[in-house]
């Protein structure tokens, strides 16, 4: 057990920086970015991956075809991880009454595979909405994906258990299974709806 | 005995106050149910002319409870144990969402929205009980006004 926070090298502070730039007065009719995090300014391929779930391995493929909207959790998470995906529920709730365009994919991804197996965490994830996807994590692959999408996470001792840190960002990926954005908390439901209706209404 | 105890709670229509300490809108989030632990929150005001100092919570519907904050990081979140919780003469102190939170461990029997529970609030030698409602999602007062969605 990795008893120290992991750190993962946040590459999107530089994304931030080039997102400045590449707002010139030479771009004739920008894509449309988020207002409730950061867009990056080129969306960012995802490495292969394969974790657990319920119905078998969950890939890069099923990050494609539609956007998603990422979050990392675990289920022994009272405060954080509910606040975050009753949020999405509503945003999804919200986003499927304003647009007509199919609604984003939810997956809530635990970084605690010690205590979250796929079953666990398929029932977490339905609880919050009957069509969110639990995906278990598991070492190599969870590092792997994480560390692309900018999301740290670790375990601190605390008593005889322990009790796990990590980034409270969504992601957001487009159709092609790319990064496009990160929404940082404070997460509010109407806000990042409102950026959904502006990308993915403008992005096919 | 107990009947007695849940009638007291009934009048003070979940508003207890001992000595100038008020505790108010207490709710538990009710949980998944494959989730072992669940947030408590509420508002608790010192109207007293002392500092006050909330030292635990218990419940006989829970295994233990504990009390935590959640302390946001650059978009990293984790939790901290709090031993304690001081309440200075004329000033309240609110557990809420994405704060300081009650953790509830291991529900004695799974609570359900529309279900509620005892807690005491323990002030050194003071202990004020209250009952919680169970609720599902936010807090209560945030839910009214979202209707209509």
């Amino acid at each position: 057990m990795k008893k120290q926070l992991l750190t993962v090298i946040v590459l999107f502070a530089a994304a931030a920086g080039g997102f400045v730039v590449s707002q010139g007065v030479f771009a004739p009719e920008p894509p449309p970015t988020a207002t409730a995090g950061t867009t990056l300014p080129q969306p960012r391929p995802l490495p292969e991956f394969s974790l657990p779930t319920v119905n078998g391995e969950f890939t890069r493929e099923d990050l494609t075809g539609t956007w998603s909207l990422v979050f990392f959790g675990f289920t022994n998470c009272p405060d954080v991880c509910p606040n975050t995906l009753f949020m999405l529920d509503k945003v999804v709730e919200r986003f499927d009454a304003q647009s007509d365009k199919a609604n984003p994919q939810v997956v809530f991804i635990s970084v605690d595979p010690q205590r979250d197996d796929p079953a666990t965490t398929a029932q977490y994830a339905h609880y919050f909405n009957e069509d969110f996807v639990g995906v278990s994590g598991q070492a190599a692959s969870l590092d792997r994906i994480s560390e692309a999408m900018s999301v740290a996470y670790g375990y601190e001792e605390e008593g005889d258990s322990y009790t796990v840190v990590h980034s409270s960002t969504v992601i957001l990926i487009d159709p092609q299974g790319r990064m496009h954005t990160i929404f940082t908390p404070p997460l509010h439901a109407d806000k990042i709806t409102a950026d959904l209706i502006n990308i993915i209404g403008v992005e096919e | 005995m107990k009947a007695l105890v849940f009638l007291a709670a009934a009048l003070a229509n979940s508003t207890a106050a001992t000595d100038g300490i008020v505790i108010r809108d207490a709710w538990i989030r009710e949980a998944p149910p494959v989730a072992s632990v669940q947030a408590g929150y509420f508002i608790a005001c010192n109207n007293g002319e002392t500092n006050v100092a909330l030292t635990a919570v218990e419940s006989s519907a829970f295994d233990r409870i504990e009390m935590h904050e959640t302390i946001e990081t650059d978009s990293t979140s984790r939790m901290e144990k709090l031993d304690t919780v001081a309440i200075g003469a004329g000033e309240c102190v609110e557990f809420k969402q994405g704060g300081k939170h009650l953790m509830l461990f291991d529900a004695v029997k799974r609570l359900a929205a529309g279900d509620s529970a005892i807690l005491v609030f323990v002030f050194g030698e003071q202990r004020i009980e209250i009952e919680a409602a169970v609720h599902r999602g936010d807090a209560p007062s945030e839910n009214h006004s979202h209707h209509g969605h």
